[in-house]
């Protein structure tokens, strides 16, 4: 008898082979090595499709892709709007295709006549202009040609700006973006600035930065006073901050630089910075110390957690970089400025931003504002405020609330039980862990906690999840909304509840 | 024309219902309401992301997999006729966006093969299984999956959606875009392709015949075996 065809067992699987058919196929099996080892490969290939069509897809960073995704439609939508009311700027993309077309119709054209006017030059016994073609006309100016390998210039957004900050010698404002040589001094204000994904800059008051070299390849600043810097890594640019003699040069980390005369301190909450002066000497500062360098004379600390938390929220959350002028046109501007005299701190998503009235640039959606003044005033309130794109928000902050808040839901029987639900889910998770094992290896998790509110919709979706407040830093947060992130919570009535993670 | 994949005149209420909330959400999403936009990335991501992996088998580049297949769905919102479901719909894309993928990953040298990054999920399943059968079902697993990737990019996805998916001809003549009758053809082709090099696949996860045709596998259907349907279901 012949073999069996390999895709037969596969039919005989299926239940697509008659029963005498397939007690031959066995039959044969039973004498056919060959086929009897096929058989059993694939009897076992079919069975693992069942184990293939229940895979699930590993974790992967949802808000990340979400943003990413709003970004982009929300851009063409305003780019076609745009388009649109410009009338007959819609035909240029209709008729884009015939562009290369049409350019290299163009120059077969060109060459066709210097080719057809050389060869009648020639037939004529005139001599071609020798190297006519070659030789810049006299007398006309020559557009300077830009050097090779010049890198793109940088704009750089304002994310964050509270009190009068002034650029060239003019007032900054909010929607300006930043570009290579400005002169940017604080006075008694703080400005942000954020120039990549996950990288950007605080100048704090009192303070003068120059932006020296502002590309994508390299970030040189030139500061006097105080900056904090955040910068992603991977990114493969470098950022340089130079103070007075000395260099600070990083690829990715957190760090802050004080330098007022001859004193010069360094602290770094993440990754490494490299000091380098006049000397020859290189002084490395790791993630948790603080350098102080006064004259050639350099002392070492360490940080607290307290300190390394201060300086991760000095630069507040960015925005995701979809390029500068995106970036400004598609975000939106919270701009919080209190009713009363009272100074008041606000905290926007759990971070700490300072005290009002600042303007803060925040990804469109839902976020949680909370104003804390002193004892005298009273003021102590948090609420939910939704957030168009390239919208200006100022909620207005008074003794009892923010207005332009949303309301929450009352609270009934089955919310109630949905949220032990959700709190049950959370307490069992492993994942909480995972993400403060780094801190604890840092030995910087006492004391650490995180308190999130997360909002589940009907189909067990997570329909927000806000940082309420935390000591953590940034990479710990992050994680901890990746984890939460992770959980099926399962169909059940809308609610909203608040987590606390200690340590 | 199309015919209508999943929707059934006798749907019972609650699939009415599920098709009206589909309905209004779409309806929502092109007025331009952010919220909606966002409910129906979040009611479909998982859907998409288990759909793209299970395609594919790689979890690289699935972030921006994920991105592409939502950019792509809602420009084409506005084109959406509702003649299947927006998870089907979805899923078309998905094939469609898989298909990109695997071209460009054919015509790039591949990476050197590294230790797999990814828990074992099969070490969480609990129950009576052993380690020996856990490790025989990855095995398996990964060997369906290294015989799909030696196919040719329309055969695989046709035979991962009909052998794999269990989907009808019909459902996945819609999802790659294609004639029934030309679906059923490459089907046929890559059944008898998939299968042959299924059962050439040593157990110690090599090819004992890689690149090999024997003058077996060129055979008519019916020709010296056991074949009476020709490979075609």
């Amino acid at each position: 008898m012949a073999h069996v065809k390999p895709y037969r067992w596969a039919d005989a699987h299926a239940g697509r082979v008659d029963r005498g058919e397939v007690a031959s196929m066995q039959q044969h099996a039973e004498c056919c090595v060959r086929c009897a080892g096929e058989r059993d490969r694939i009897g076992r290939a079919i069975d693992s499709f069942a184990d293939i069509r229940a895979t699930e897809a590993p974790p992967v960073h949802w808000d990340h892709i979400g943003a990413r995704v709003y970004w982009v439609t929300s851009s063409e939508r305003r780019l076609a709007e745009r388009g649109a009311r410009r009338g007959d700027s819609r035909i240029y993309p209709r008729f884009a295709f015939l562009l290369p077309a049409l350019a290299a119709a163009a120059a077969i054209a060109l060459w066709l006549i210097s080719a057809g006017s050389s060869q009648r030059g020639e037939m004529a016994g005139v001599e071609p202009p020798a190297q006519h073609s070659f030789q810049p006309v006299a007398n006309q100016p020559q557009p300077a040609a830009p050097p090779l390998d010049s890198p793109p210039q940088l704009r750089g957004v304002v994310t964050f700006l509270q009190g009068p900050v002034a650029v060239d010698g003019a007032t900054l404002r909010f929607d300006q973006l930043v570009q290579s040589g400005a002169h940017i001094v604080t006075g008694q204000g703080r400005v942000t600035i954020q120039f990549a994904e996950g990288s950007g800059f605080t100048l704090q008051p009192q303070s003068t930065a120059t932006l020296h070299r502002f590309d994508e390849r390299a970030v040189e600043v030139h500061v006097v006073g105080e900056l904090i810097a955040s910068i992603a890594r991977g990114s493969g640019q470098t950022f340089t901050v130079v103070a007075g003699k000395h260099r600070v040069q990083v690829l990715g980390t957190i760090f802050q630089v004080r330098h007022r005369e001859d004193r010069l301190e360094v602290a770094c909450s993440r990754g490494r910075v490299a000091i380098t002066g006049d000397s020859e000497q290189i002084n490395i500062v790791k993630a948790g110390e603080v350098a102080r360098m006064i004259g050639r004379g350099i002392s070492r600390d360490t940080l607290d957690v307290g300190e390394i938390g201060a300086m991760d929220r000095a630069v507040p959350q960015m925005p995701t970089w979809t390029g500068a002028e995106d970036l400004r046109n598609a975000s939106s501007r919270l701009d919080i400025a209190p009713s009363a005299k009272q100074p008041v701190a606000v905290t926007i998503d759990g971070i700490t931003i300072g005290q009002a009235p600042f303007v803060l640039r925040v990804t469109p959606g839902r976020h949680h504002v909370k104003a804390e003044g002193s004892s005298a005033s009273g003021v102590s309130t948090g609420s939910w405020i939704e957030v168009e794109a390239g919208s200006s928000v100022r909620p207005v902050l008074t003794d009892s609330s923010i207005k332009t808040s949303l309301a929450r839901p009352s609270r009934t029987n089955k919310m109630s039980r949905r949220q032990r639900q959700i709190r049950r889910i959370l307490d069992k998770s492993p994942w909480f862990d995972v993400c403060m094992w780094p801190l604890r290896k840092q030995g910087i998790a006492e004391g650490a906690f995180i308190s999130l509110d997360i909002g589940i919709g009907k189909r067990g979706e997570i329909r927000h999840l806000n940082v309420l407040d935390s000591n953590l830093p940034g990479a710990g947060e992050q994680c901890i909304r990746e984890a939460v992130d992770r959980f099926e919570f399962g169909p059940g009535p809308a609610a909203t509840t608040r987590y606390r993670i200690s340590l | 024309m199309i015919p209508s994949v999943t929707r059934k005149t006798g749907a019972d209420t609650g699939e009415r219902q599920a098709l009206a909330d589909e309905a209004e959400l779409i309806q929502r999403c092109l007025t331009g309401d952010r919220a909606a936009q966002e409910d129906f990335y979040r009611r479909y991501r998982r859907i998409v992301a288990g759909n793209l992996y299970r395609v594919l088998n790689d979890g690289c580049d699935l972030e921006d997999l994920i991105q592409e297949v939502f950019v792509v769905a809602f420009r084409g919102l506005p084109r959406f006729r509702g003649e299947a479901r927006i998870s089907t719909w979805l899923y078309r894309i998905c094939v469609n966006i898989a298909l990109g993928k695997i071209r460009s990953s054919l015509r790039r040298p591949q990476p050197i093969p590294m230790a797999d990054p990814e828990p074992d999920r099969d070490a969480t399943v609990s129950g009576p299984e052993t380690p020996e059968r856990i490790l025989q079902r990855r095995q398996d697993r990964e060997r369906v999956y290294r015989v799909l990737e030696t196919l040719a990019p329309k055969k695989r996805v046709v035979l991962y959606l009909h052998e794999i998916e269990g989907r009808d001809l019909k459902e996945v003549a819609y999802l790659v875009g294609a004639h029934p009758v030309t679906v059923r053809t490459r089907l046929f082709y890559a059944r008898k392709e998939f299968y042959r090099r299924l059962a050439q696949w040593g157990d110690d996860g090599t090819s004992r015949m890689a690149g090999r045709s024997t003058p077996a596998d060129n055979n008519t259907p019916g020709d010296n075996a056991i074949d009476k349907t020709g490979g075609k279901s």
